[in-house]
């Protein structure tokens, strides 16, 4: 059995984000497009972090015209020291490249780790 | 398909929980803001898929009742036509460990390694393994009420010397049964070392070699295969196949299971690693093999005296009453253990095959470090080695960019 975070990476990357802002309300479409999660998959993870109430969200008061309410979501305290940790012990235990990473996939992981902070921009 | 997946959307809300109709609703209400309909419709899938697993929150209450179901399925079957003597106490027994199996390893593993990773494989899996075992259990029961063994049984006591000669392996069945229900349970455990990638090699090396082993016992007669869809074929070479998939489905499942294990993720020396979704995976052919031939050869032979068309189905040659045909293949010099053996033997062939197979290909690879694990993958069934979301690299620059870590610059250069 080995040492892994209490979270998945899924639920890390969606941490991630909402600790990009934490003060900011954030809705599920620009959530997903940051993370790259498909709806199917970052609900779930919202869900359960509100559930475990790491997550506040609310409706949000002005609509745009012909278009309905969209839900926000962002970190409560709890949930902001809770990601902090989580995020930290990750990145320290995230390994070293190997010697064998084609580079191929090296070239992969460097774009995928540099368009995340040009989608949250 | 907009409009209809809309309108399905509303009528799913509509069936949810009241307190998750409010999720149900922020789901759609982004929907709007896809660019184009396809992914819209994608946005609207994943969405119903989430409103379905929202749904199945009452999937634990599911369970109960299946639990439930399969309790009382069980004791009927124990006391149906059972009078007292050791047959009615050895089914009896079988009940109790099939129940105590099925509810206390799952609630044992889930408290040691965590719950069930969120796969179809690892789905069927565990659904499989307790089908598996509750269709042993109420097989043997009918083989037992029907039959040989019960014939044996008659001319015995508790006192007999014999009876502990039958009880014996009976108690060494039980206990493997158990083992099969915890080994299965266990490397599908979100918290089990091994990868989703080893599951599918060894699941599908295991579902051959038992279906070819079924093929043989009871299907052959142990000389002649007389099934239709095996025209008075000789069954030299089905035979001389199992024996190779039984030594060589292991073999070929540790090096495969070993050799594309090489997504980076855990503190382990890449050999080390290797070596042990090797072993996992030969372990895993043999589990999933004798699971599969154990459970359609008995429940093969119990059916036999009550369903003609089987018998007809399966030895259309022989013009025999499926009681005959059952009898007969009990009958089988070895026959009775026969299952038994395969019970016992298959997972020890398969482990120690694994294991030499896997010590020779890498044991010279321990000071390398590759660092495999489950969860590096995305949680899909097979280990990708393209990013993911989530994965360390993207937490690293995640981590940077909130910063929360002050080392966050060095994890991203060092993962990078």
């Amino acid at each position: 059995v080995t040492r892994r975070s209490r979270f998945s990476a899924q639920t890390l990357a969606v941490l991630g984000v909402l600790c990009s802002d934490p003060a900011q309300w954030q809705h599920g479409y620009a959530l997903a497009r940051q993370t790259r999660l498909k709806s199917g998959t970052l609900y779930p993870i919202l869900i359960r972090l509100a559930d475990r109430g790491l997550v506040e969200a609310c409706w949000q008061d002005e609509p745009e015209p012909g278009r309905p309410r969209r839900h926000l979501y962002r970190l409560t305290a709890d949930g902001r020291a809770t990601a902090g940790a989580a995020l930290a012990e990750a990145a320290r235990l995230a390994p070293a490249p190997t010697a064998a990473a084609s580079p191929r996939t090296s070239a992969a992981r460097l774009r995928a780790a540099r368009a995340i902070p040009e989608a949250g921009a | 398909v907009t409009r209809l997946s809309r309108a399905g959307g509303r009528a799913v809300i509509r069936l949810l929980p009241a307190e998750r109709r409010e999720w149900a609703e922020a789901i759609w209400a982004e929907a709007g803001q896809a660019a184009s309909a396809r992914e819209r419709f994608g946005w609207y899938s994943g969405g119903v898929r989430t409103l379905a697993g929202q749904a199945a929150m009452t999937r634990r209450a599911a369970q109960s009742l299946g639990l439930a179901v399969t309790a009382g399925v069980l004791i009927w079957s124990a006391g149906r036509g059972a009078a007292p003597g050791p047959i009615a106490a050895f089914v009896w027994l079988d009940a109790f460990v099939a129940l105590a199996a099925l509810t206390g390893v799952p609630w044992l593993v889930r408290r040691r390694l965590g719950p069930s990773l969120d796969s179809r494989l690892t789905a069927a899996l565990r659904g499989g393994v307790c089908l598996a075992v509750l269709a042993l259990i109420l097989a043997m029961a009918a083989r037992e009420r029907g039959g040989y063994t019960g014939q044996q049984f008659a001319l015995l006591n508790w006192i007999s010397p014999k009876m502990w000669m039958l009880l014996l392996p009976w108690l060494l069945f039980l206990v493997l049964l158990v083992g099969y229900v915890a080994a299965v349970f266990a490397v599908t455990a979100q918290r089990s070392w091994v990868a989703p990638g080893t599951l599918v090699v060894g699941t599908s090396i295991g579902l051959l070699l038992g279906a070819v082993m079924y093929a043989i016992m009871p299907l052959g007669f142990g000389d002649k295969a007389t099934a239709p869809w095996l025209p008075g074929a000789q069954i030299d070479p089905v035979v001389a196949f199992a024996w190779i998939l039984l030594f060589g489905g292991p073999l070929a499942a540790a090096l495969l299971a070993g050799w594309r294990h090489a997504a980076p993720g855990a503190p382990l020396p890449a050999g080390e690693a290797r070596i042990r979704q090797a072993v996992a995976a030969g372990l895993l052919v043999a589990l999933v093999g004798s699971l599969v031939v154990c459970v359609l050869g008995t429940v093969t032979v119990a059916m036999l005296p009550h369903a003609g068309w089987l018998g007809r189905l399966l030895y259309s040659s022989r013009h025999l009453t499926g009681t005959a045909l059952s009898a007969r293949i009990s009958s089988q010099p070895g026959a009775p253990g026969a299952y038994l053996l395969v019970w016992l033997f298959f997972p020890i062939i398969g482990l120690g095959v694994a294991s030499c197979a896997a010590l020779a290909a890498w044991s010279q690879d321990h000071g390398q470090s590759g660092l495999p694990g489950r969860g590096s993958g995305g949680g899909g069934d097979h280990p990708g080695t393209d990013p993911v979301p989530g994965s360390p690299v993207m937490l690293a620059a995640l981590c940077s960019e909130s910063g929360l870590c002050s080392e966050s610059a060095l994890c991203s250069e060092s993962v990078l």
